[in-house]
């Protein structure tokens, strides 16, 4: 599954990457790299089954704090 | 940055009405009826006319005003370049959450009609498809949605038509049971799937004719209530609001109970209407996202962004909730968190840009 994950991000590299270094789209490239490497991260959590604590706490606690 | 593509008024109005119920219409009326009882439907036409007064109204004055900027790039040219920003930036995060929360909710449905398959293969499957029709434009989703809205709006026709007449009318008595602050405080739930259409403050550059904007979007909310509160009221009809209350999709369950000799079992058209539906919000909010993040970094392309977007939605929206559960007891106490972003921004966004232009003359 780990390895699929790898797989697929170095494709998405290897088709989007040339595009934008032929065109010298600098800022773009850092973002572009900057938004897939976190990507990346949450995939390769996501395949290990590791589990993020849920936004809804935080919204359920300040939800009850404005409503009373 | 140039917009090239431009689309009609009527595709405009079709978009915002997609990106309004599509998935809407499948839970209506259950967190209404939680709080008022058989009353359920009552908050839904109440939440036309403030969306109506309250988001479509000022975003259409505003888009009018600045008929060549999307709204990602008018808010720094209204409230400063810092303050500015931080608007677009929270714009764009809600329109990724609610990308997210679409994928979520495509998926979570899928997997009640095939238990075995894991709720990932719905999601990326969408996302391709999503990712394919993004980097086509805002031309193909318009048309896309020309076609897709007729054939929803069918399947809808004939779920409504078919089921009807097991309808029974003691059901909504007695009327206005409820008093007025229980009410208002149901009327955040359909407010917040109404304020979805702030995407339009992302395509409304786009539109070919720009003195229709207003009028687009006011059409729009009122068709999206209408649809809404017709169905909140034959689900209120047909199964009274006790088991209302229990029930996770209505609209699947009441396709399945509505016959009409020689047709039953007519579920097939909640799964068209539902795919076909939310493949438009997703690649709708997709592109809203990508478009919204190059304009904030005043980049010259928007296209390189799609697939990092959407695979970081992909990632986002599997680790959002646990499970269908938590997900709609997620929904039925976040209504207030997710109505501030549209509502309350847009409305200091116009009232500051009422403001400046009064001071100027």
């Amino acid at each position: 599954m780990i390895s699929l994950v790898i797989l697929t991000f170095l494709g998405i590299i290897a088709i989007e990457v040339p595009g934008l270094i032929r065109k010298k789209y600098w800022k773009e490239l850092i973002v572009f790299l900057l938004l897939l490497f976190i990507a990346f991260i949450a995939s390769i959590l996501l395949a290990m089954g590791f589990e993020f604590p849920s936004l809804i706490k935080g919204i359920e606690i300040l939800i009850k704090y404005i409503l009373r | 940055m140039i917009n090239k593509s431009l689309i009609t008024s009527r595709q405009a109005f079709l978009l915002i009405v997609l990106a309004n119920i599509s998935t809407a219409v499948l839970f209506v009326p259950t967190t209404p009826v939680e709080i008022v009882n058989q009353d359920g439907w009552i908050p839904v036409i109440l939440s036309t006319f403030f969306a109506a007064l309250l988001l479509y109204y000022p975003l259409g004055a505003m888009c009018k005003k600045y008929p060549e900027h999307t709204i990602i790039q008018y808010s720094p040219l209204i409230l400063g370049r810092f303050i500015g920003k931080l608007f677009a930036a929270l714009f764009i995060y809600y329109f990724f959450i609610i990308h997210c929360l679409a994928l979520r909710e495509f998926g979570e449905l899928v997997i009640t009609f095939m238990p075995e398959t894991s709720i990932n293969v719905p999601i990326i499957f969408i996302s391709l498809i999503s990712i394919y029709t993004v980097k086509c434009g805002l031309e193909v989703m318009g048309r896309c949605a020309e076609i897709i809205f007729p054939l929803g709006f069918i399947s809808l026709f004939i779920i409504g038509l078919f089921s009807i007449e097991q309808g029974d009318y003691t059901n909504l008595q007695p009327f206005m049971e409820s008093s007025i602050m229980p009410l208002m405080i149901a009327t955040l739930s359909p407010l917040d799937w109404l304020s979805l259409g702030l995407v339009f403050g992302i395509f409304a550059p786009c539109v070919n004719n720009k003195r229709s904007l207003v009028k687009i979007g006011i059409y729009a909310v009122f068709l999206s209530g209408a649809i809404l509160t017709i169905f909140s009221i034959i689900n209120i009809l047909v199964f009274g609001s006790d088991l209302l209350k229990i029930l996770n999709y209505p609209l699947l369950i009441l396709s399945r109970v509505s016959k009409f000799e020689p047709f039953e079992r007519i579920e097939v058209f909640i799964i068209l209407l539902w795919v076909s539906w939310v493949f438009i919000r997703v690649s709708l909010f997709s592109y809203a996202t990508v478009l919204g993040l190059s304009q904030l970094f005043n980049f010259t392309d928007h296209r390189f962004l799609i697939v990092p977007e959407n695979l970081l939605a992909i990632a986002y929206s599997l680790f959002m909730y646990d499970s269908f559960v938590e997900m709609s007891y997620a929904f039925s106490i976040s209504q207030l968190y997710y109505i501030s972003i549209p509502l309350g921004l847009t409305i200091i966004l116009w009232l500051t840009s009422i403001i400046r232009s009064k001071m100027k003359t």
